[in-house]
């Protein structure tokens, strides 16, 4: 680190993020100011010095003194996070490195790898590790008029509440592995903005041709599933189990595999509005 | 309800050290710190382990889940849930005498105690999961996305900015692993 620290630094800038103070600096003018579209949502400048995580960007390209080109690089605190010879991959890097740094270190907030979309006032957790189409489904819900939440992560709030985190949707190009954003506003959607309690937990994936029977398990099979997708699992047990039996204790927990995202989409709406309408049935834990 | 004693006096004490024990509703979240495991404990298996206090007997602990089986089910049933229990470093003292009980599969249990029982009984099971690491948790990028480090891969691989398949020891064959 003091290595890095005794290098020329023309910029910098640090922000708070769901309590998180971060640090960047970049060894060439005009990257910093590049970077707000990369910002978690909701970031805000913060003028203290001191910060949790420190990014340092050491700017490469063409050296036209060497005829050469020196290669981005990217360092979280000490350690180096990226290096390319393009910057966009660097920049991807640094963004995904940002996002699980401020999931992990804040701490009045239990970050679940998951998709989030709100109903009549409940939000529908899809947890999930990637590839199993929580993008596609939380997607699906939002054509069908559920609020967007986010395609990332359920933030719950210290009582169980689901926060939004709505940066855009990452849609994958199944062809050439590439991500692209779109708005929610693009799919016609709307973003939620007020904290929600957990309606419903889905733990599904996707599998071609499969036909959606989801069996209704526990509370504590729902509690199982946001711990396993917990980004500080390990680091702040205490902390995150009574936040997530808070979120399931009223929620409905869906397990199953699924087929076409459209199908499942209606069918699990269908059932939020069977539980507004039945809520006896939720109360008595009937699964 | 005939008992079946055992020639040990085994009285089950469930392991509080480094636990984070959360109760929901009448299932039971058991987070172990020393070995970053997460158990959830089904109803009956939660009510046998809050029960493991060092005072109370197999019997004992036996005549509190299913008493509607019989005696040879539900003694089985304590069994295999002791075992799990002692897998998973959730009891202490039922060394050895574990070892000289009869071992049922609970699939085997669960074929008989629906066929004997008339009522519906809950047998104890224990649901353990290994906690994620931050990365294990969050997005990654699938093979042949363009990356800077391993960790950015799902499959931990990135080769010359690519993200490759799963690297392997060598002399082992895929098949094999």
């Amino acid at each position: 680190m003091d290595k890095l620290n005794r290098l020329g630094w023309a910029e910098g800038i640090s922000f708070i993020s769901y309590g998180v103070r971060i640090g960047i600096r970049a060894s060439r003018e005009g990257l910093v100011g590049t970077l707000n579209d990369r910002l978690p949502p909701g970031w805000k400048p913060h003028p203290g010095q001191i910060v949790d995580r420190l990014y340092s960007f050491v700017v490469g390209g063409d050296d036209p003194l060497r005829k050469r080109r020196l290669l981005y690089l990217l360092y979280g605190d000490g350690t180096r996070v990226a290096r390319d010879r393009e910057l966009e991959p660097v920049l991807d890097a640094f963004e995904s490195d940002l996002r699980l740094s401020v999931a992990f270190a804040a701490r009045q907030r239990v970050f679940v790898h998951a998709g989030v979309v709100g109903w009549r006032g409940k939000a529908i957790v899809i947890a999930g590790k990637t590839f199993t189409g929580k993008t596609t489904l939380a997607a699906e819900l939002v054509k069908l008029g559920a609020e967007y939440y986010s395609d990332e992560y359920a933030v719950l709030d210290l009582s169980g509440r689901v926060r939004p985190f709505p940066r855009p949707l990452s849609i994958r190009d199944p062809a050439t592995a590439r991500t692209h954003y779109l708005s929610v506003e693009e799919f016609g959607g709307r973003a939620g903005v007020k904290p929600l309690s957990v309606g419903m937990v889905v733990d599904t994936r996707y599998r071609e041709g499969a036909r959606w029977h989801p069996m209704r398990v526990s509370p504590g099979a729902g509690a199982m599933v946001l711990l396993a997708n917990t980004v500080s699992a390990r680091h702040r047990p205490a902390r995150n189990l009574p936040v997530i039996r808070k979120a399931v204790s009223s929620a409905i927990i869906l397990r199953g595999v699924r087929g076409e995202a459209a199908t499942v989409a209606r069918d699990l709406l269908a059932r939020m509005d069977q539980a507004d309408a039945e809520p006896d049935r939720r109360a008595l834990g009937t699964f | 309800m005939a008992k079946l004693q055992s020639k040990y006096d085994v009285r089950p004490i469930a392991s509080t050290d480094g636990m984070i024990v959360e109760e929901l509703d009448t299932e039971l979240l058991i987070y172990d710190t020393a070995r970053d495991k997460a158990h959830c404990l089904n109803p009956a298996a939660a009510t046998v382990w809050k029960h493991c206090d060092g005072q109370k007997t197999v019997e004992e602990l036996q005549a509190l889940i299913a008493p509607e089986a019989g005696a040879a089910d539900s003694r089985d049933m304590i069994v295999g849930c002791l075992r799990d229990f002692q897998r998973r470093h959730l009891v202490t003292g039922t060394t050895g005498w574990l070892d000289s009980e009869r071992q049922v599969s609970r699939r085997e249990l669960l074929k008989r105690v629906s066929v004997t029982a008339a009522v519906v009984v809950l047998v104890p099971l224990v649901t353990t999961i290994v906690a994620p690491t931050p990365a294990a948790a969050a997005s990654c990028l699938a093979g042949g996305a363009t990356c800077s480090i391993g960790s950015q891969c799902c499959s931990g691989n990135c080769s010359g900015f690519t993200c490759g398949p799963p690297l392997r020891p060598r002399g082992r064959s895929p098949r094999n692993s």
